[in-house]
């Protein structure tokens, strides 16, 4: 189990994406499971980064990744309004069928999502098989 | 993310873009976009060499075309890739812009 930090600000997206990523690889999760969960991780921490409205102790997001050769399960920690991105309806498209996108990718490419919420401290868990059979 | 744009025969533009479609790779071609979207009615994207998106890199692609339609001109992605069209296809990007195999369809269908 590893954990990092991730800043509130879009720029440091993609560096939390390839520790998770690195950590994957690592584990020896195939490269299709991992190119997966960059799409899970990209749209969970934009979402928190863009949408999430801070509490006033901040958004305090941090992402832990716990990866077997058969299984990664990312959880994503954040301090905001709760929103709870497994069950949550998506969002409509805007007037030129554009956007809503990230919650539905985020919903389809993980194979199981979990949301759970005290009030004060939230945590999405992103869980990807990485057999191929079950990544068809 | 790198981009370059080629005009081809017939008025057809293509953008080729390479490397990841991330946010970092969205922001940093999202002005040029902008740019082909106000001026060009043809244009290819080509994503051949494209090894993620997600999306806001979605948000780029469809804003251009978008725009491209409406002024009654046309877009289409060109050859993703596997993961890509992946992408593509769950999010149903393609109600709103083409999306061909090969650069060679592509093409037809914008210049058609």
């Amino acid at each position: 189990m590893q954990r990092r930090t991730v800043q509130d600000d879009l720029s440091d997206v993609g560096a939390a994406i390839a520790w998770a990523d690195d950590l994957a690889r690592k584990a020896g999760i195939p490269e299709q499971a991992r190119l997966d969960l960059q799409v899970c991780l990209e749209e969970a921490l934009a979402n928190l980064i863009i949408h999430g409205r801070a509490s006033g102790a901040g958004k305090n997001v941090a992402i832990e990744i716990d990866a077997t050769a058969e299984r990664i399960e990312a959880r994503v920690f954040d301090t905001c309004v709760p929103f709870d991105a497994a069950r949550a309806p998506l969002p409509s498209r805007d007037a030129h069928g554009i956007g809503g996108n990230g919650l539905k990718l985020l919903r389809a490419f993980a194979t199981r999502l979990a949301y759970e919420s005290d009030g004060d401290r939230n945590i999405l868990t992103i869980v990807l098989d990485a057999a191929i059979d079950a990544r068809a | 993310m790198q981009l370059n744009i080629e005009d081809l025969p017939d008025g057809v533009t293509k953008a080729a873009l390479a490397g990841r479609m991330d946010i970092d790779g969205a922001n940093s071609v999202d002005l040029h976009f902008n740019v082909l979207a106000g001026s060009k009615r043809a244009l290819v994207v080509d994503l051949s060499e494209v090894s993620f998106i997600a999306s806001m890199g979605l948000r780029t692609l469809m804003t251009c075309a978008r725009a491209i339609a409406s002024k009654g001109g046309k877009m289409a992605l060109a050859a993703p890739q596997e993961n890509v069209l992946k992408v593509l296809t769950t999010s149903g990007v393609g109600e709103i812009v083409a999306i061909r195999p090969t650069l060679t369809e592509a093409v037809a269908y914008v210049a058609g």
